[in-house]
């Protein structure tokens, strides 16, 4: 029997149809995959199921019952947990109390603070984590973070979890903890509704999927009888490589070069260069100090020691401005918090670092803001229905486009993007592919950090690795495989002789 | 950032205010010991009763990430309208009718807030003049003297064991604060809005009622304040509690309490009120004009907030 009956359910937003007339059915016990492009409506349909939106119209049956879902609070009642894309965690209180929240244990009016931190241990316990229930939740890392909400979730003792993107922030390591747990909750009789971008979790871990694109229901399928292709192919109704084939050009002079740069605790003794037209990719395992290593030539960590020359010209590293200046742009990892300013205009969005080349008199020129939009526009494919439409309203891939076309407009010769792809979807990836190549073949130095090893493999020309803090790894085209970068990245190898073709 | 700055810092966060308070107070007893005498003290101390009282419910307003402006005239309010009935209805029904004016006061800032959506900034921005202006049509603009029921002087002259009512009572509204912030679901609620209100929302906490919760509490607490200033001085006016809101609000920052929300320091608010206290009294003794004690007060205020300030500032260093 159907645990949950979804009849046509329609919700529309401002200037958008999120989902129309979407019917399916959820079987008991199930791990059942929602998949779909960014902006298909799979999100909505699940803030729905968990009471965050109200559908337009439409029923949800659960066990056969019609269930009228108004908020977080009704959706508990019917059995039903999420586990949200944004992490929903209270960082000033503890472990034990975000995972309560709803429901703290008292005696009386008095909390029962002893009961409480002891159901958390055993609830962390359970699921394996090296978390205390007393440690302040805004002290945890992200993947910890995650690990809370996934554990406040399975508190409620819910028939029904959602999860939307739980992986998004995990390692490999913390993402095997995540199956295990998957696969308990679904033997103790749990189903669970699991929505991903990543296509391998799918199958590793689904009964069936079922597929949505651009609001509409496509199809229900076993998992087992489907392949990637196909999978794709019911996302985005037509056909796409999955992995995007670099063609090959002539790399330039070298433009960047890094040498000895150190910050204690974070990286050490590094030392590289990257040429122009060249995509070099950096790959390591959470926390070995990538992103910091980056972020270190842009200017937003200080490090101890190093030097940094850009077209031969030695940089004072005196923070993200300067380095906008001498020719560096930079797109964050974290599009939500450090990268678009959500409530401001695309066209504000495009033009803040630099506002001052097109102003006159103190005065921003609206005519050369409009062209500059529409020069982007074009060269990016960029969806937006105007210049002046909220930049929090556009889908993870155009935000994307517009931090990088952001980076471009300030001129700069050498561009670092961290995480170029991540919570977007499969259509958008292969564009900005396509754009970060285009960019490349003109001339620009490239520097990709990023988790997903099959990204490096198929977009750059050579890649670091590194491994606490260290280069152990700088790998050339031909070398470039899953199997050496992680020995390099877990530090089983060292293999530094690479160079770009 | 290495182990020792970070326990400094957190040993701040818990004990700074009362090294300011410590330090001023030894400044002052070199200057005049009489400030520092234990007669003075434990003026000082009662003195610091209605700010207090009022900046232990602040705490929670501020914790929850908002702000409430309106509780001068919630005071004042509150003053009228035990001057008024005390004579017809008796000192301890006017009491009861003013406390419940507080916790009415409350649900209408809570529910103006949570039903309308305006900020708490605004939204006591604007009671604020509501009350006041409620406070004056009731007193007819003026002055409302309790010249024949002096016993209403009870709270604020008479002692027990030697120790001022206003003390006692003090005490107990923190005593009862912290059990409050510490040991209720309602404490924790009131941390989880200040510290992520989407997250307390999408974890099934109900936010309205909790934030109606925290403007009744800032409101009861406002009205037991009035309660005693309507015993100090006998009088019941619409203007008495001016500015009143800015003492409340100020203890609570020397005190520790985050405006960003989630992270409170209920002790801290009341010594954060028992050193703007010290500060006046001290300031009075050397003869210091009232002007150069606002100038000191913003003094003191300036250097707490500028080591919060530095230790912002290790900590983006250290990243």
């Amino acid at each position: 029997m159907a645990i949950i009956e979804i009849r046509n359910i329609s919700k529309s937003f401002p200037g958008v149809k999120a989902l129309s007339d979407v019917s399916l059915s959820i079987e008991e016990g199930e791990v059942h995959a929602i998949v779909g492009e960014n902006g298909a409506g799979k999100s909505t349909l699940m803030k729905i199921l968990g009471g965050m939106y109200q559908a337009d119209s439409g029923e949800i049956f659960i066990r056969g019952e019609k269930q009228e879902i108004h908020s977080i609070q009704d959706a508990m009642k019917a059995g039903v947990s999420v586990i949200y894309q944004e992490l929903n965690l209270m960082p000033e209180l503890t472990v034990a109390e975000n995972i309560f929240a709803s429901g703290l244990p008292v005696h009386g009016v008095v909390l029962d603070i002893r009961t409480m931190n002891a159901r958390a241990q055993e609830l962390i316990d359970s699921m394996n984590l090296s978390l205390k229930p007393t440690d302040m939740v805004g002290m945890l890392s992200v993947s910890q973070q995650q690990m809370v909400e996934i554990a406040k979730a399975i508190s409620h003792e819910s028939d029904i979890i959602i999860m939307d993107e739980p992986t998004g922030a995990l390692n490999n390591q913390e993402v095997d903890v995540l199956y295990a747990l998957i696969r308990r909750l679904k033997e103790s009789g749990k189903t669970i509704l699991y929505i991903s971008h990543r296509l391998k979790e799918i199958f590793d871990l689904t009964d069936r999927v079922s597929i949505l694109r651009d609001g509409q229901y496509v199809a229900t399928k076993r998992t087992e009888e489907l392949t990637h292709n196909d999978l794709v192919k019911l996302m985005v109704g037509r056909e796409v490589d999955q992995y995007y084939k670099s063609s090959g050009h002539a790399l330039g002079e070298t433009v960047l070069e890094v040498k000895n740069l150190t910050r204690a605790g974070m990286f050490e003794d590094v030392s590289f260069s990257v040429r122009s037209g060249e995509l070099l990719g950096v790959a390591g395992l959470m926390g070995c100090g990538r992103e910091e290593i980056v972020k270190a030539i842009y200017g937003l960590i200080r490090p101890d020691g190093g030097t940094v020359t850009l077209g031969g010209r030695q940089l004072q590293m005196k923070g993200p401005l300067q380095a906008i200046r001498d020719g560096i742009g930079f797109v964050t990892e974290d599009r939500k918090s450090a990268g678009i300013f959500a409530l401001m205009t695309v066209r504000e969005n495009l033009t803040m670092n630099i506002l001052r080349s097109i102003s006159r008199f103190g005065l921003i020129s609206d005519a050369k803001e409009q062209e500059l939009l529409e020069n982007y526009k074009k060269r990016m494919n960029m969806k937006f229905s105007s210049p002046a439409q909220r930049i929090v309203n556009l889908s993870g891939g155009n935000q994307q486009k517009f931090l990088l076309a952001r980076a471009l407009a300030s001129d700069c010769k050498v561009l670092i993007m961290l995480e170029p792809t991540r919570g977007i979807d499969v259509g958008a990836k292969a564009e900005i592919y396509e754009l970060l190549e285009e960019l490349a073949k003109s001339g620009l130095a490239i520097i990709v950090v990023s988790s997903e090893l099959p990204e490096i493999i198929s977009i750059c020309h050579r890649t670091l690795v590194v491994f606490q803090g260290r280069i152990t790894g700088n790998l050339s085209k031909t070398e470039m495989d899953e199997v050496t970068i992680m020995e390099c990245a877990t530090g089983t190898s060292e293999r530094l002789d690479g160079d770009s073709i | 950032m290495n182990d020792r700055t970070k326990r400094f810092w957190a040993w701040w966060d818990r004990f700074g205010i009362l090294a300011i308070l410590l330090a001023v107070g030894l400044v002052f007893l070199a200057l005049n010991p009489r400030i520092v005498s234990v007669s003075n003290l434990t003026t000082v101390l009662s003195r610091s009763a209605t700010t207090g009282i009022a900046a232990a419910g602040m705490t929670f307003a501020i914790c929850a990430g908002g702000f409430d402006l309106s509780v001068g005239s919630i005071l004042s309010l509150v003053t009228c309208v035990v001057a008024m009935n005390i004579a017809n209805i008796g000192m301890w029904p006017s009491i009861l009718l003013a406390l419940l004016v507080g916790v009415l006061c409350g649900v209408v800032n809570g529910l103006i807030i949570t039903k309308l959506h305006i900020q708490t900034f605004v939204a006591t921005l604007a009671t604020q003049l509501a009350f006041k202006g409620a406070a004056l049509v009731y007193s007819n603009g003026k002055r409302v003297l309790m010249s024949k029921n002096k016993e209403i002087k009870i709270f604020s002259t008479s002692s027990i064991f030697g120790i001022p009512v206003q003390v006692i009572l003090v005490v107990a509204v923190f005593v009862i604060a912290y059990l409050v912030y510490r040991h209720t679901r309602f404490g924790v609620k009131t941390r989880a809005i200040g510290s992520n209100e989407a997250a307390a929302r999408a974890s099934g906490i109900n936010v309205d009622r909790t934030l109606i919760a925290v403007f009744v509490v800032t409101g009861l607490t406002a009205a037991c304040a009035g309660v005693l200033q309507s015993s100090r001085l006998a009088t019941g006016s619409a203007i008495i509690g001016d500015g009143f809101e800015l003492d409340a609000i100020t203890s609570v920052i020397l005190g520790g309490t985050a405006l960003s929300g989630g992270k409170g320091n209920i002790w801290g608010s009341f010594i954060g009120a028992l050193l703007l206290s010290l500060i006046r009294s001290g300031l009075n003794i050397l003869g210091v004009d009232e002007a150069f004690q606002k100038l000191a007060i913003a003094v003191v205020l300036l250097f707490a907030l500028s080591i919060s300030g530095i230790k912002i500032i290790t900590q983006e260093a250290a990243k």
